[in-house]
């Protein structure tokens, strides 16, 4: 199992990578960031063929967003600051490994 | 205390309403580009509008707020101001230095030169005219000042540069235009068109996306659908486009509108592709809606239910294919704007409506934005500029006294 991982930046230039999992995404992924601010919207209780929506976001470290039952993780990293948050993905791919998910497979940079 | 920023929703007209001031959603691209198509008619005094619109906003709609919430203390009237700012993606400002005389404010987050600067467009100037404006207006406000009390001068910017953005406000004369206050606008009753069969559970989304936190941050921002948010004010957007048209109609008779229509509509392409295109490739889009999208129309009626909940109106797509399509938009935020400000229009004026149904058809047809492409500079440049896919023809006009503005958008 591998994880695919797409580096770009955001609109305000921060760094964003786009995890591919090899798997659907659950709830259960909560319990590998437990210091994150958790959202889930419930869209599948307004439209019947929606999925959940997960927000978890530790300020200035990282925001994370992904369909529960999909398998794109958006997570955007660090500050506006230009600095390259590496601390901030190192701790964010290691709870991701944890989760059994394979090893993550970094793809080319792309810039806007 | 925590402070509760009283926004009404009007879903039968698809507006969201707060302190009388009808409140939309678009996002830094938008603003940016609009803003410095605007300025660029350097032979116009394009400031004077830019701020006295952001006077006019902050003023009408805290004037009413205060009224109707029986603010009467200085202090707690500077804390909502300063929270409604931050609540609407604005930035931060800090209200606690200034006096009835004037003071000066400084802020390291500020929503227009943060978008000059990560665009990375260099400015020679000071760029958040709109802030400026507001601070006036809200200043004007607080004191139970009429509009234009204080001049207000913006003397650092961060897209020059600088750390933070600082503005310097003084009492006395204005150094910008004043505008009366256009408020909520006539409204229709709206006589909802029928649409072809589709799979999208419109009033499933509008449920959903009505329900999104989308707030600013601690920092003022709204991030979501991977773009920068502000929930604006139709009668900024309105102020700023009509006033803009208007100065060069009479610098320059009728060809000054035909100058700027097509750069208010490529505001509007600009518009569809990062707002609505952002929203497309979202990881939002995947759940709320990508589940339910079988065809290519599918894409069109999802993106135009989500339109629903942005504040633009009731907009609607009776005809949809790759060739042809037709929208109609009941009570689009630009011709209810335009009647309230100026009466009817002798020519069409809903510049974003139709810069963005071409948008919405480039976007899903010739873009083929459900392969999730990167919305970049490039791939614009490709869809807009290099080859044009589709026109629009206007079919009607609210603003010109038709019942609704639609447009027919047809493959070149």
């Amino acid at each position: 199992m591998t994880i695919q991982a797409y580096q770009t930046y955001d609109c305000f230039w921060k760094v964003r990578i786009l995890y591919r999992l090899p798997q659907p995404l659950t709830r259960e992924f909560l319990s590998l960031l437990p210091d994150a601010k958790a959202t889930v919207l419930e869209f599948s209780k307004m439209v019947a063929s929606a999925l959940d929506h997960l927000t978890l976001e530790i300020k200035d470290e990282f925001y994370l967003t992904g369909a529960l039952g999909g398998r794109d993780l958006m997570v955007t990293f660090g500050k506006t600051d230009g600095r390259w948050p590496q601390a901030e993905i190192d701790r964010f791919e290691a709870a991701l490994r944890q989760g059994g998910f394979g090893i993550i497979e970094h793809h080319e940079v792309f810039k806007n | 205390m925590s402070i509760e920023i009283p926004v009404v929703s009007d879903a039968e007209h698809r507006r969201c309403l707060c302190g009388g001031e009808p409140m939309i959603f678009h996002c830094h691209h938008y603003n940016a580009f609009l803003q410095r198509t605007i300025r660029d008619a350097d032979y116009i005094d394009t400031i004077s509008i830019l701020t006295g619109a952001g006077c006019e906003a902050a003023h009408s709609q805290l004037v009413k707020i205060f009224k109707e919430q029986g603010l009467r203390e200085v202090d707690a009237r500077k804390s909502f101001a300063q929270e409604l700012y931050r609540w609407a993606g604005f930035g931060t400002l800090n209200f606690s230095s200034l006096t009835e005389k004037g003071g000066a404010v400084k802020t390291p987050n500020s929503h227009y030169s943060v978008a000059y600067s990560v665009k990375s467009w260099k400015s020679k100037e000071p760029v958040c005219f709109f802030s400026s404006g507001w601070l006036a207006g809200a200043l004007a406000a607080i004191y139970d000042k009429p509009t234009g009390a204080y001049s207000v001068q913006h003397t650092k910017c961060i897209a020059m540069g600088n750390p933070e953005c600082i503005f310097e406000l003084k009492e006395g004369a204005p150094n910008y235009s004043i505008y009366p206050g256009a408020g909520m606008g006539p409204l229709t009753a709206h006589n909802v068109r029928p649409i072809p069969t589709n799979n999208v559970d419109y009033d499933g989304i509008f449920k959903a996306v009505s329900g999104m936190p989308l707030v600013g941050n601690d920092d003022g921002y709204i991030y979501a659908f991977g773009v920068y948010l502000t929930r604006h004010y139709a009668n900024y957007y309105n102020r700023i486009s009509f006033e803009f048209e208007r100065a060069l109609e009479k610098k320059f008779g009728k060809q000054g509108v035909e100058v700027a229509a097509p750069l208010l509509t490529e505001a509007g392409h600009v518009c569809a592709f990062n707002t609505l295109g952002g929203i497309m490739v979202s990881t939002e889009w995947d759940a709320l809606i990508r589940p339910s999208l079988k065809t290519k129309e599918d894409w069109v009626h999802g993106i135009i239910a989500v339109v629903n909940t942005l504040g633009w109106g009731r907009w609607q797509v009776t005809k949809v294919s790759e060739t042809m399509a037709e929208f109609v938009a009941h009570d689009d935020y630009e011709s209810v704007g335009y009647l309230a400000m100026y009466g009817k229009s002798d020519h069409p004026i809903s510049y974003l409506f139709q810069g963005g149904v071409v948008g919405i058809m480039d976007l899903v047809y010739a873009g083929d934005i459900a392969s999730k492409p990167r919305l970049t500079q490039d791939f614009y440049d490709k869809l807009f500029r290099q080859s044009q896919s589709y026109v629009a023809q206007s079919l009607s006009s609210r603003a010109m006294g038709d019942e609704v503005t639609s447009f027919r958008v047809r493959k070149v």
